[in-house]
C-alpha cells in the first residue's frame, strides 16, 4: 500500500510538471480562453472558472454541474447581482462584482448598487474587464474557503464522505473534524465486553 | 520509517512544486499560494471514552501548499498541507503526530463535447479506535490511509443534454492488526447521470448506480455488500438568494454472507443555500440512505442526518461561523455477521455543534478561535447486554493565527 500511494504521488507530481510543459511546447501562441474568442461566456462557465481559480475544486465532485458551482460560490458570497443564471451571458458588470468578491473586497465598494462601481474598482486595481479568462487571471486561490456543502449526507455513492475524510475548518468555517466517528471495535469472543450495563 | 517516508513526500512536494510552478511562464497558467496555521487547542476527551476521560493540550502546526495550473483545456490543482500536533498527554508515552493531506485535481477538455474529470483525495493521520491489549480493550490511536479516487467522463449529447459516465474507487486503511481485520475496506462505484437543463434555472436529471464495499479480511465474518441505486433529481435556482437542489430514489442492497438479509429501502437527500443579505450564507440540508455501517459486527445501517450552517460577516474583518449537525443510525441483527456474543436491534445518534470567530489582521494575517462539541450516544447491545461502544461527550476549544503568502 505504501508502494502504490508512493507511486501515485509521484506520477501525480510529474504529471502536473509534465502537462503544462507539454501544453506549452504544443502551443507556442499564449493561451486563449474560449472568452478572448468571439464566443460569448455564459455564467455556467464564469462558475466553473472561478471555482478552478480559487482552489475550490477539490470541495466539489468530479466534473460538478454548474448548480454545484453556484452554490459554493455563494457559500463564499460570491453572486452576481440578480443571481446565478446558467444560461445567461457574462456582462461587465457581473463579471466585476463576482471578481471584487472573489478578492474579498466588496467591502470597499461604496455603492454596491451602482455597477460602475465594481468596474471602476477594478480599474483601479488595473483588472482589466475585456476577456474573462484575462480578468480571472487575476484571482488566486483563497485562503479562506467555506463549503459547507460538503458536510451534506450526500447518499450518492460517488460522493458521499467516509468516516476516514473529515471535514476540516476550510470547508465550513468550522471545525467539524469530529463529525465523523471513528471508533471502531475488534471484538473477539473471549474478551470481556469493555462496558457492562 | 513511515514518519521519514512521508516527510520525504512532503519535501518531494516542495521541491517539485515551485520548479513546476517556474517552468511555465504564461498568463493565468499557475498560482501558488502557500498558508500557515498555528493552533493551541484544548481537548476535555482525547480517547473519547465514556468514563476516564482524558484531556490534553496541544499545538497544530499546519502547512498549505496549494499550486493552480490554468491553461486553454486542462486545469490541475495540486494541495498539500502536513500537520504537526504536539499532545501534552498521550498514551504509552509518544506526544506528536504528523498527519497528512492531499488533493488532486485534473479537468481535461478535449473537445466542445468531451470533457474529463479526476479527482483523489489522500489521507494519512490516526485515528481513536479500540484496541486489544493483553485481556483489555481500551482505546488508543492507531495510523490509517484513506484515499478516494473519482473519475468522470462527459458528453454533451446535446447541447443541454448531458451523459456522465463516473467510477470511484475509495478505501481504508487501518495499520494496526487488530483493527484493520474487520474495519479495512475498500468501496467501488460506477454510476451514470443523464441531465437535461429544462430551463436558466431548473435542471433534472436521473442517475443509476452500482456500489461494491469489501473488506479486507472476514476474519470474523464476510460483510461484503452490493448496492443497486436509481433515482431521479433536480437543481432550481428560486431567485437570486437562494438556490436548492433534491434528488431521491430507491436502494436494493444484497450481502455476500446469505444469512445476512437483504433490504431495498428509498433514498432521497435536499440541500438549500440562502443569502439573506450580502454579509450573511446560509446553508441546510438532510438526507436518509443505507451506508456501510461503522460499527463490527453489523454490515449496514440506515442513517439519517440533517445539518445546518451560518456565515456571517460581522464587519469587513471579523467573521463570524456556526454549524450544527444530528445523524441518526439504526442497525439491525439480521444484518450482523454472527459472532460467539450476538447482537441486538440498536440505534446511535450524534450530535455535533461548532463555532468558530476569525478577525483579519490584515491581507495576510488571521486571528482565530473556535468550539466544538460532539456527543455519541450509543445504544448497540450484544446479546447479553453489553455495550458494543462507549458513548462520549467532548469538547475542542483553540485558538489560533493563520499567514497567508
Amino acid at each position: 500500500m505504501n508502494r502504490i500511494l508512493a507511486l501515485l504521488l509521484t506520477g501525480v507530481l510529474f504529471t502536473a510538471f509534465s502537462v503544462p510543459v507539454a501544453n506549452a511546447d504544443n502551443k507556442p501562441q499564449p493561451p486563449k480562453t474560449q472568452s478572448s474568442k468571439a464566443k460569448e461566456v455564459t455564467q455556467a462557465e464564469l462558475a466553473q472558472l472561478l471555482v478552478q481559480a480559487l482552489g475550490l475544486s477539490r470541495f466539489l465532485p468530479a466534473h460538478p454541474t454548474p448548480q454545484q458551482c453556484f452554490a459554493l460560490l455563494m457559500d463564499n458570497s460570491i453572486s452576481p447581482a440578480n443571481g446565478w443564471n446558467a444560461e445567461a451571458v457574462v456582462t461587465k458588470a457581473d463579471l466585476a462584482r463576482v471578481i471584487v468578491q472573489a478578492l474579498k473586497k466588496q467591502g470597499d465598494i461604496k455603492n454596491p448598487d451602482d455597477p460602475k462601481a465594481w468596474m471602476d474598482y477594478l480599474k483601479g486595481l488595473g483588472i482589466p474587464l475585456e476577456a474573462v479568462g484575462e480578468t480571472i487571471s487575476h484571482v488566486g486561490p483563497t485562503a479562506e474557503p467555506v463549503a459547507p456543502h460538503v458536510a451534506n449526507p450526500k447518499v450518492d455513492p460517488l460522493n458521499k464522505r467516509h468516516v476516514m475524510n473529515p471535514i476540516d475548518e476550510t470547508q465550513m468555517g468550522v471545525d467539524m473534524e469530529l463529525l465523523v466517528r471513528v471508533l471502531s471495535r475488534s471484538f473477539e469472543s473471549k474478551l470481556p465486553p469493555l462496558t457492562q450495563d | 520509517m513511515k514518519f521519514a517516508k512521508w516527510f520525504c513526500a512532503g519535501l518531494l512536494a516542495m521541491v517539485f512544486l515551485p520548479n513546476a510552478a517556474r517552468a511555465v511562464d504564461s498568463e493565468g497558467l499557475k498560482f501558488l499560494q502557500l498558508n500557515n496555521r498555528v493552533r493551541f487547542e484544548y481537548d476535555d476527551n482525547i480517547y473519547q471514552t465514556k468514563n476516564d476521560k482524558i484531556d490534553s493540550f496541544k499545538i497544530l502546526e499546519e502547512v498549505e501548499m496549494l499550486l493552480n495550473f490554468n491553461l486553454e483545456n486542462t486545469y490541475v490543482s495540486l494541495r498539500y498541507r502536513p500537520t504537526f500536533t504536539w499532545w501534552q498527554e498521550k498514551y504509552e508515552g509518544k506526544n506528536t503526530e504528523f498527519d497528512n493531506d492531499f488533493d488532486f485535481v485534473l479537468n481535461q477538455t478535449f473537445s466542445p463535447r468531451l470533457s474529463l474529470s479526476i479527482v483523489d483525495t489522500l489521507r494519512y493521520g490516526k485515528a481513536v479506535v479500540a484496541s486489544d491489549h493483553g485481556d483489555t480493550v481500551i482505546s488508543t490511536n492507531s495510523d490509517f490511509y484513506y484515499n478516494t479516487l473519482n473519475g468522470t467522463v462527459s458528453y454533451l449529447l446535446q447541447p443541454d443534454t448531458r451523459l456522465d459516465v463516473a467510477g470511484r474507487w475509495a478505501g481504508v486503511w487501518y495499520q494496526q492488526s487488530d483493527v484493520a481485520e474487520t474495519e479495512n475496506f475498500n468501496d467501488y462505484v460506477g454510476g451514470l447521470t443523464l441531465r437535461q437543463q429544462l430551463t436558466a434555472k431548473t435542471a433534472v436529471f436521473a442517475e443509476g448506480r452500482l456500489e461494491t464495499i469489501r473488506y479486507e479480511k472476514d476474519v470474523y465474518g464476510d460483510r461484503n455488500s452490493k448496492t443497486y441505486y436509481l433515482g431521479v433529481g433536480a437543481d432550481q435556482t428560486f431567485n437570486p438568494k437562494l438556490v436548492g437542489s433534491i434528488d431521491g430514489g430507491y436502494q436494493h442492497k444484497d450481502f455476500t454472507d446469505s444469512s445476512l438479509t437483504s433490504e431495498n429501502a428509498p433514498y432521497g437527500e435536499a440541500s438549500i443555500t440562502f443569502l439573506p443579505s450580502p454579509a450573511t450564507r446560509i446553508t441546510a440540508g438532510g438526507g436518509y440512505s443505507m451506508y456501510e455501517s461503522e460499527a463490527f459486527p453489523y454490515a449496514n445501517q440506515n442513517r439519517a442526518q440533517i445539518y445546518g450552517s451560518l456565515a456571517h460577516d460581522l464587519t469587513a474583518r471579523i467573521s463570524l461561523y456556526l454549524t450544527g449537525s444530528y445523524i441518526d443510525s439504526q442497525y439491525k441483527a439480521d444484518q450482523a455477521v454472527k459472532t460467539a456474543y450476538g447482537v441486538r436491534d440498536g440505534s446511535e445518534d450524534a450530535v455535533q455543534v461548532s463555532a468558530r470567530a476569525t478577525y483579519k489582521v490584515n491581507r495576510s494575517n488571521w486571528l482565530e478561535a473556535g468550539w466544538e462539541f460532539t456527543d455519541l450516544s450509543s445504544g448497540l447491545k450484544t446479546d447479553a447486554g453489553a455495550s458494543i461502544r462507549d458513548s462520549y461527550d467532548e469538547n475542542r476549544v483553540d485558538v489560533g493565527w493563520k499567514t497567508s503568502f
